[in-house]
């Protein structure tokens, strides 16, 4: 039997609210966090709705407890946030006092600093104020992160498109399992960049309107940015403090779909690879899951290919399932982390969170998500989908303790 | 039109890096994805981008690329419907 | 757990080849800006389907002909699973969609560099060609990205997930990125000496198939690996790391150092050499300059050394050891305070 490990804290920071306590509210009131963006200085400002945080960053540097408002990447500012937002609730006083260590993923890294230093260089390379573009390997942020928390141990991170963050959890894991660690703090972090924003556009994958997971008529997602950071606790650590757990991480798995550089193959076959491992893995089988977040963009593709392979892994009796990116956007390298918050905030309230935006059933499916929040539910296990670029495909499973 | 569809030949190989595929080995009227040339999806983006620069028009969706895109005549035809309206 | 370098690869500076019997003498591109770049192979045709070819930038075909080239060496045609480390990913890509979208105003913008700019581009490109289901990650930025992959191999292989890895990484230059590093200041250094320097922008990609199970054909084995966070204590964390192996500093062969050069008081490696009187001192940044992820570089060069026996004498700069080689300890400062060991043995 492998070892088990707990979450002891959770930090996030979207669209729908600035710490966990305000997600919470958003998600009981079905609130959305879409609309027109206040900072970016993008030509598809009016026309592309995002989830966006809504707070300057100036106010991020204030929240994160930062005097030095230069050098931080949206990104990083983001990231510190909510990862010290995780180990506050984690009850943490003295970081260093176990093996601890940080596994931090992103997409973009501080690409939004890096637009302003190409502004001016690509015009003529001696121009561009340097210091926005230190920040822009993915490495920065994690370091920041690492050293606003203090932490002398290892940290390192991951980069795998959308699925970032969830690799992240299951590292994590993984390095306690394997006694590297005692305790991680893992998740991922992103900010809204004019680099995604047309990244995306340029594949002609985002919706104009708000975005419609697993609905008939969706045509594609609404970028989102936050972050979203988890602590892994070994059990030993657990009971040398005698801290009560939030949930339990009982399964996770990674799988590459291998059939396209950016699509997903039409029956879903890394989904369900990645979804079967995490039960293999934990040894939990489908009747056992009560709540699916699902990956659940709003494109055509995944929501096609998630949902055959839901309607295959759960053999035709999928469980109560929601898109939260219907209230938060796409986080990108985010959202594994944020998602991973949400399920455990759903096991914790007994709350199955709503699909926002869905009118009418895929044709192609005979599951449906769930449109409004549903209460007293007893969740005992979810599971939580991050899938992205070349077919990276991983799924977990948080539990109730 | 057959001008035109010469053209775009060129063009799309340019486009594409189809290093070793002359114009003449582009039948106009094959289908260009999957059997015919062998192109995908991505190809499929990078084909409304060239529309939309040499010639400024803007397929507006994926489903709309799909007809526009089967062949090269094809795309020529959209091409010079739109120049005459 | 041990484990067995079944094959291994390398884009680098100094040719693209499995072996270090004949190393050419590493010429520098000088542009007003010195800078080490990779000898590509002569066709990648041989090793990647040319349909495939077309789209890919200089990063993607460095590291896809090493990874492919990798396997080939291991006579293994489907790895349990995939992993890589960058510092910047498909760099070519990312700054071609940054410089187009402010000249296009964020008009008509070619999707493909946007694509290609995801750091976990190669890995799956990679799965893809292979048709390899398996488990697959990306490591990326500054710090132990290349380690990291390593260690996540260790435990993908010691928890009988799987038995043969591929393991990466790979960084490419592009001309913008030279310019801005040497306006950050980071190869001051260079100027300040005459002599052969490694303290200048490099590149390079190589591959690994790490197994758990030992043949005859085996390059060498990972006895042990380590990610130190730490700058204090340097050689204290390396006697620790020793012990944990049960080997003694005065019993290490030869150690191959991050060093940037040959003034090793100088460095900030000088209480490591200390601890290592009787060993050969050896650098491998002279052949492949810097960039985030050399010390897959110095795994090829270690591993290819402890192979054919034969350590090159462009990089010596020390030789205190005249006894069998039987293994090397790899010490690379990466970035921040974190150092990354290898120790490996015939």
């Amino acid at each position: 039997m492998s070892k088990r490990i707990f979450i002891t804290g959770t930090g996030i920071v979207s669209s729908i609210g600035n710490n966990e306590k305000e997600v919470l509210e958003s998600l009981r009131y079905g609130r959305s966090g879409i609309g027109i963006s206040k900072t970016l200085q993008s030509v598809y400002r009016d026309e592309i709705p995002v989830g966006e945080v809504s707070l300057s960053n100036n106010e991020l540097s204030e929240l994160a407890g930062i005097t030095n408002k230069i050098s931080n990447s949206r990104t990083a500012l983001l990231g510190i946030i909510a990862a010290k937002e995780a180990v506050t609730n984690a009850r943490i006083t003295n970081i260093n006092e176990f093996k601890t260590g940080l596994i931090s993923s992103t997409s973009v890294g501080g690409m939004d600093r890096s637009e302003i230093f190409y502004k001016d260089f690509s015009k003529n390379k001696l121009k561009g104020r340097l210091r926005n573009i230190a920040t822009h390997d993915c490495g920065e942020s994690t370091q920041n992160i690492a050293n606003k928390l203090n932490l002398n141990g290892f940290y390192t991170t991951i980069s795998t498109a959308c699925s970032s963050a969830a690799n992240a959890i299951m590292l994590g894991a993984r390095l306690i399992r394997n006694g590297y660690a005692d305790r991680i703090i893992a998740g991922g972090s992103d900010a809204l960049s004019l680099f995604t924003i047309n990244g995306f556009n340029s594949l002609m994958i985002l919706d104009r309107n708000f975005c419609r997971p697993f609905d008939e008529t969706r045509s594609g997602l609404n970028i989102g940015e936050g972050a979203g950071y988890v602590v892994l606790e070994s059990e030993e650590c657990l009971n040398k403090t005698g801290k009560i757990a939030l949930a339990e991480l009982t399964g996770y798995g990674n799988a590459c779909d291998a059939f396209h550089q950016t699509a997903s193959s039409p029956e879903g076959y890394g989904a369900y690879l990645a979804i079967s491992k995490a039960f293999k893995s934990g040894n939990i089988t489908p009747e056992m899951i009560g709540y699916i977040n699902v990956h659940g963009t709003g494109t055509p593709n995944n929501d096609l290919s998630e949902g055959m392979a839901l309607q295959k892994v759960f053999d035709g009796k999928v469980p109560y399932f929601s898109s939260t990116k219907s209230a938060t956007g796409h986080t990108l390298g985010a959202s594994g982390g944020i998602e991973a918050v949400l399920s455990i905030l759903a096991i914790r309230n007994k709350m199955v969170l709503p699909s926002l935006n869905f009118m009418e059933q895929m044709k192609e499916l005979t599951i449906c998500p769930v449109k409004q929040k549903i209460d007293n539910v007893e969740i005992n296990h979810v599971l939580s989908n991050s899938f992205g670029f070349g077919g990276n495909n991983t799924s977990l499973i948080f539990s109730k303790v | 039109m057959d001008e035109l569809i010469e053209k775009l030949k060129v063009e799309i190989i340019e486009a594409l890096s189809l290093e070793e595929i002359t114009p003449a080995d582009i039948d106009a009227n094959a289908p260009l994805f999957l059997d015919g040339l062998g192109l995908d999806s991505i190809d499929a983006l990078e084909l409304i981008v060239l529309v939309e620069k040499k010639y400024g028009y803007k397929i507006q969706t994926a489903e709309e690329g799909k007809t526009v895109l089967y062949s090269v005549k094809s795309m020529a035809e959209f091409i010079t419907n739109r120049q005459k309206s | 757990m041990e484990l067995y370098i079944k094959g291994i690869n390398s884009i680098s500076p100094v040719g693209s080849f499995d072996n270090i019997d004949n190393l050419p003498e590493v010429k520098l591109t000088d542009e007003g800006l010195k800078y080490y770049s990779c000898i590509e192979p002569a066709v990648y045709k041989e090793i990647i389907n040319p349909v495939l070819i077309r789209r890919m930038s200089r990063a993607m075909k460095i590291g896809i002909a090493s990874a492919l080239f990798c396997l080939k060496d291991a006579k293994l045609e489907m790895p349990d699973s995939i992993i890589t480390g960058t510092g910047l990913g498909c760099v070519e890509d990312s700054d071609k969609f940054l410089v187009s979208l402010i000249e296009n105003e964020e008009k008509m913008l070619n999707p493909t560099p946007f694509i290609q700019s995801t750091h976990n581009t190669i890995s799956s490109q990679i799965a893809l060609m292979l048709k390899c289901h398996g488990y697959n990650s990306t490591y990326a930025g500054r710090g132990a990205c290349f380690e990291t992959a390593m260690l996540d191999a260790l435990m993908l292989i010691s928890d009988n997930e799987a038995s043969n890895v591929l393991v990466g990484a790979y960084d490419e230059l592009i001309q913008n990125q030279i310019k801005i590093l040497y306006r950050l200041g980071q190869f001051r250094n260079y100027k300040k000496l005459n002599n052969i320097s490694g303290n200048l922008p490099g590149e390079g990609a190589a591959f690994f198939v790490l197994s758990d199970k030992q043949s005859e054909t085996d390059y060498a084995k990972l006895v042990g690996m380590e990610i130190i966070s730490s700058d204090n204590y340097l050689s204290e964390n390396i006697s620790e790391f020793l012990n944990k192996y049960s080997i003694e500093s005065k019993n290490i062969n030869s150690v191959l150092l991050g060093v940037e050069n040959t003034n090793l008081e100088n460095s900030n490696y000088s209480d490591v050499i200390n601890l290592f009187p009787f060993s050969n001192l050896l650098w491998f940044k002279r052949l492949c300059g810097e960039y985030m992820t050399d010390s897959a570089f110095a795994l090829w060069l270690a591993t290819n050394i402890l192979k054919s026996q034969k350590i090159p004498e462009n990089i010596i700069i020390r030789k205190n050891n005249t006894n069998a080689l039987d293994n090397i300890l790899i010490v690379n400062k990466i970035s921040g305070n974190q150092t990354a060991l290898f120790l490996l043995k015939k």
